[in-house]
């Protein structure tokens, strides 16, 4: 390996007894508490009159009960908490390697996988819940001659939503590194700008797909027991 | 074959950078029909706008996952190939 594209492989920081822990993990954990320290501080900032960080975040899940509506048919806020943390924790993951010292998590298939392996869970649990679990295992049913496929797309799907997000962001994150060892001053820099776009449009592309995944679980049998 | 016969990666590297362009191109020109057709149909129909792009993204995030398998299969004949043990001994 090159000397300068280490950082793209996760380099293990720690071990907790047996365990190797990558620094993937450790960043996360920044993550999470920021994003959780950051949730109480603003829950006791709330107001009746926002201010300005407020009124963004307001914004914000406007935005997504809309898209909710658009892509579901109805307005269904039970997704809001998922979708929200999910989009939140992407985007945070993906644009904190422009901070000195730290790599995104999402670089390491691991971190990808496990969010899928939650909206593949979510899916279930939502579809069992609004159906019930024979109303919800007969839509798989529904034309008797597509169940292979179905399952299959189950697997694929997942294994899709995660390796889309991988590939973008170890894409970028080698790319970059390539170019830094290039043309070290000028020339990373728009890059890296475009690597800011590409982080927030993926997180924005596993919400909506994630959303489309689980509006399909609850919705798409609607239509068959109609 | 010889032990440390370099064929193999002469071979893994040849097929890696010609299949990359390859199967990154038609990608390529999927994703640019898609975005063509959505941008008549907004012009068309600007009221639409919302819908049509969101059914957009949801379509070029499926497109793009055959140019990101594409890579990882890169990824994992450069980097990671299972087979290489059978070869190299």
């Amino acid at each position: 390996m090159a000397t300068g594209l280490e950082h793209v492989y996760p380099r293990v920081v720690l071990h907790l007894g047996p365990v190797a822990v990558r620094d993937t993990v450790t960043t996360t954990w920044l993550l999470m508490a920021v994003l959780i320290g950051f949730g109480f501080w603003f829950r006791r900032h709330l107001s009746l009159r926002p201010g300005r960080l407020q009124n963004a975040f307001e914004a914000l899940v406007t935005a997504l009960l809309d898209l909710v509506a658009g892509i579901g048919g109805r307005e269904d806020r039970r997704f809001l908490p998922l979708l929200l943390t999910l989009g939140l924790y992407i985007t945070l993951a993906n644009v904190v390697g422009i901070v000195p010292g730290f790599h995104p998590p999402t670089r390491d298939l691991s971190t990808p996988l496990a969010l899928a392996v939650v909206v593949f869970g979510a899916v279930h649990v939502f579809g069992v819940r609004t159906w019930g679990l024979a109303g919800y295992l007969r839509h798989y049913l529904q034309p008797w001659y597509l169940l292979p496929i179905r399952l299959i797309e189950e697997v694929s799907r997942t294994i899709s939503l995660s390796v889309r997000l991988f590939g973008n962001i170890m894409g970028e994150t080698v790319l970059v590194g390539i170019l830094v060892l290039l043309t070290p001053l000028f020339l990373p820099v728009p890059v890296e700008l475009f690597s800011l776009f590409t982080a927030v449009i993926q997180a924005y592309i596993f919400c909506v797909l994630a959303l489309v995944y689980l509006a399909g679980a609850t919705q798409a049998s609607a239509e068959d027991a109609a | 074959m010889t032990p440390n016969d370099p064929t193999i990666y002469i071979t893994t590297i040849a097929v890696a950078g010609l299949g990359l362009p390859i199967g990154v191109a038609l990608v390529a020109v999927g994703q640019g029909w898609a975005t063509a057709k959505a941008m008549d149909a907004i012009g068309r129909q600007p009221d639409a706008q919302g819908a049509i792009s969101r059914t957009l993204f949801v379509a070029l995030a499926m497109l793009e996952s055959l140019a990101i398998y594409v890579l990882v299969i890169e990824l994992i004949l450069l980097f990671a190939n299972p087979l290489l043990d059978r070869f190299v001994h």
